[in-house]
């Protein structure tokens, strides 16, 4: 019944590597899935902290690295007083446009004005919240640092028209990268700049291509549905959201193309102590997982949504691969600075960009 | 009792101590790999996996102890007389099959039933000052995506006008309503109850209407929302179902994407059944008390349906089917 998981081995540029084993399995988390989703319900939302807390633990601790097992050690009750700051910013936030037309304006002001603080305490709070054989990971309060990758990185992207946004990608990685550790440990990022253009103009290629390839066969597919159906108005509305499905199926596949290559580009550029990282994801086959994802939690009414979890948890572990050259005894403790959940769920609930990285 | 393999992680490195473990009593020892020592099992934090998985035992300083051994955990959990009760309900299928029911039947009351009763309570605690706040702005940001000046002659207006203040005549809580009229290509022929008090009839309905006997019966159906503060209780119910659903996929950052922003909740104006009866019952009262036929709004129903081909106009598509009216009666 207990999947095993996959570890997968390979040679590369002179380092072994290993990938992670995730050992979850749809069976059992289906179970914890959905107490947890009647306690949440029952408790009128306050479990929902707590079933939090129960999830990532079920998955930190189905994942390992040569028998080290992650593990997430988050207090429910910080999460829940985060989450309760975040809903009345929220509710600020969508009320706020009853108030004036601006208001909600003025809201998203103070959410990026405090955005170097909460990615930092995000960041905190998760990294030290995690660990791998007893030992923390954490994060470097670097303000500093925040402040420049996250408001330089809008600057120059605004004052480049967009073309610069790449660099502020970069920046800010480094900034995520660079400040993380494991133990003592610091995570280095060393990438060049023109990796990160290379990506962007492939997806910049590829837009164009996907637009003209939509463009074409919703002609094409136009012209049979207006010859198939007579009703004028009717045809028109089937083309309607033919073109619609097509435009979110083009975006989505370049967003996930994108988001891979990025990922696997700052993983592969990673090291921990000197000890490699890499990532092996395929955009086509992370494409393939969302998309099945999707329909079976669609056509289940949710109820998939476990299943998806666990297979898409599965692959990301089993395709994230560390250079397998270290001892245990390398990665001293640090005593780490307490990050904030407050932080967390406000950078969640407003969608604050913490989360590419590794 | 027998002893298992454990591995002890002393908290200075992240490299496991082979030892094995053992309980005395109400005491757990360790020995292995220049370990050995013991220690009351109420002095240690036992944090049990989250499905199958290891026991974690957290030692006052902070180096931890982690065990593999099934039988012994269960005892070991025995012994300290922690009850891990979560770990319990996640792990059998009648509780999961229970949990399922809870869940469906659960969100299903809350959904029809918890949640309008909540922002019916709230909205009565909202002064109306603050609906007028709200109106401020929203009759601005329509006038801005939605609205054309009117049309209509100053004579029509007035006489409307007339109308209007009969209809408010009837409660000194209805003094501070006021009647708008505004021309829009999009959402033709229509009447809004905005928040605030504020009725908004456009210049297709008033041409749509035979006489004004039409025109009173809709314009005493949008004083029925406004009297019922239905624009409001609809906002506070689209942020309670969308609260509801934060809380279900425990993702708060879909509260911003599903709750309805300020146009949209003022244009489609989907009020739910139940508010359009009340607005409903609230037009038969006046016009019969004013001696109207009453009947005189499911004609005009009937005209708007044949006007717009049946769909596309949200009024309308809120509305119970005409048909449905007559029957209601």
């Amino acid at each position: 019944m207990e999947d095993a998981g996959n570890i997968r081995t390979l040679t590369s540029a002179g380092a072994n590597f290993t990938s992670l084993r995730f050992t979850g399995n749809t069976n059992e988390y289906f179970k914890i899935w959905i107490v947890n989703i009647a306690l949440t319900l029952v408790t009128l939302g306050i479990y929902s902290a707590w079933a939090t807390v129960r999830k990532n633990r079920y998955f930190y601790g189905n994942t390992s690295l040569n028998d080290a097992r992650f593990d997430y050690h988050a207090e429910p009750r910080a999460i829940l007083v985060g989450r309760v700051i975040a809903t009345f910013f929220l509710a600020l936030y969508v009320f706020s446009e009853y108030i004036h037309f601006y208001a909600p304006l003025v809201v998203i002001l103070i959410i990026f004005a405090l955005t170097p603080w909460l990615v930092v305490r995000s960041k905190s709070f998760k990294l030290r919240n995690t660990s791998l054989n007893n030992v923390r990971f954490g994060f470097n309060p670097d303000y500093n640092g925040a402040f420049k990758a996250y408001y330089g990185g809008a600057l120059i992207t605004v004052v480049t028209l967009g073309f610069g946004a790449p660099i502020a990608l970069r920046w800010r990685n480094q900034f995520l990268v660079n400040n993380s550790r494991f133990g003592k440990s610091a995570f280095a990022l060393d990438v060049p700049l023109e990796e990160f253009y290379s990506i962007a103009f492939r997806a910049f290629g590829l837009s164009i291509l996907a637009y003209i390839a939509m463009f074409l066969s919703v002609f094409a597919i136009g012209a049979m549905v207006d010859t198939a159906i007579a009703d004028q108005q009717l045809a028109a509305t089937v083309i309607t959201y033919i073109t619609l499905a097509m435009l979110l199926l083009f975006y989505g596949a370049i967003l996930v193309y994108t988001q891979v290559r990025y990922r696997n580009l700052i993983a592969d550029h990673t090291t921990l102590d000197g000890h490699r990282l890499r990532s092996d994801w395929s955009a086509a086959a992370m494409a393939g997982l969302y998309l099945t994802n999707l329909f079976a939690i669609a056509l289940t009414f949710g109820l998939a949504t476990p299943w998806a979890q666990i297979r898409l948890a599965k692959y990301r572990a089993e395709n994230t691969l560390v250079a397998a050259d270290f001892a245990w005894e390398d990665f001293a403790v640090a005593e780490g600075e307490a990050g904030s959940a407050v932080g967390e769920a406000l950078g969640d609930a407003f969608d604050v960009g913490v989360d590419i990285g590794f | 009792m027998n002893s298992v393999d454990a591995r002890f992680f002393d908290n200075q490195t992240a490299r496991p101590l082979a030892v094995s473990a053992y309980l005395i009593g109400k005491q757990l020892a360790w020995t292995g790999d220049g370990q050995s020592a013991q220690i009351a099992l109420t002095r240690v934090r036992l944090v049990p996996a989250v499905g199958q998985g290891p026991l974690r035992i957290v030692l006052p300083d902070e180096t931890a102890l982690e065990i593999d051994d099934p039988a012994f955990i269960e005892a070991l959990m025995r012994i300290a007389g922690h009850n891990d009760w979560a770990s319990k309900l996640e792990a059998s299928w009648p509780y999961a099959l229970a949990a399922l029911v809870i869940t469906i039947v659960g969100s299903w009351a809350m959904l029809t039933f918890g949640v309008p009763i909540a922002a019916t309570r709230i909205a009565q605690q909202v002064p109306p000052q603050y609906d007028r706040i709200m109106a401020r702005d929203g009759l601005a940001i329509l006038d801005r995506v939605l609205f054309e000046p009117s049309s209509l002659d100053q004579s029509t207006q007035q006489r409307l006008r007339g109308h209007f203040n009969d209809i408010i005549a009837t409660d000194p809580a209805f003094a501070e309503y006021t009647l708008e009229f505004r021309y829009s290509e999009d959402i033709g022929a229509n009447a809004l109850a905005i928040p605030g008090g504020v009725v908004i009839i456009t210049d297709d309905m008033v041409e749509l209407a035979d006489n004004d006997d039409e025109l009173i019966a809709v314009l005493a159906h949008e004083v029925g929302h406004q009297a019922q503060r239905h624009s409001l209780r609809m906002l506070l119910r689209s942020a309670g179902s969308a609260a509801i659903f934060a809380a279900l996929t425990g993702d708060l950052g879909s509260i911003t994407a599903v709750s309805a922003t300020l146009p949209t909740v003022l244009v489609q104006a989907s009020y739910s059944r139940d508010f359009e009866h009340e607005a409903d019952s609230f037009a038969f009262a006046y016009l019969e008390m004013r001696g109207i036929d009453t009947d005189v709004l499911s004609g005009l129903l009937m005209r708007l349906e044949a006007s717009t081909g049946g769909h596309s106009n949200h009024w309308f598509s809120s509305h119970p089917s005409s048909s449905e009216r007559v029957q209601d009666r």
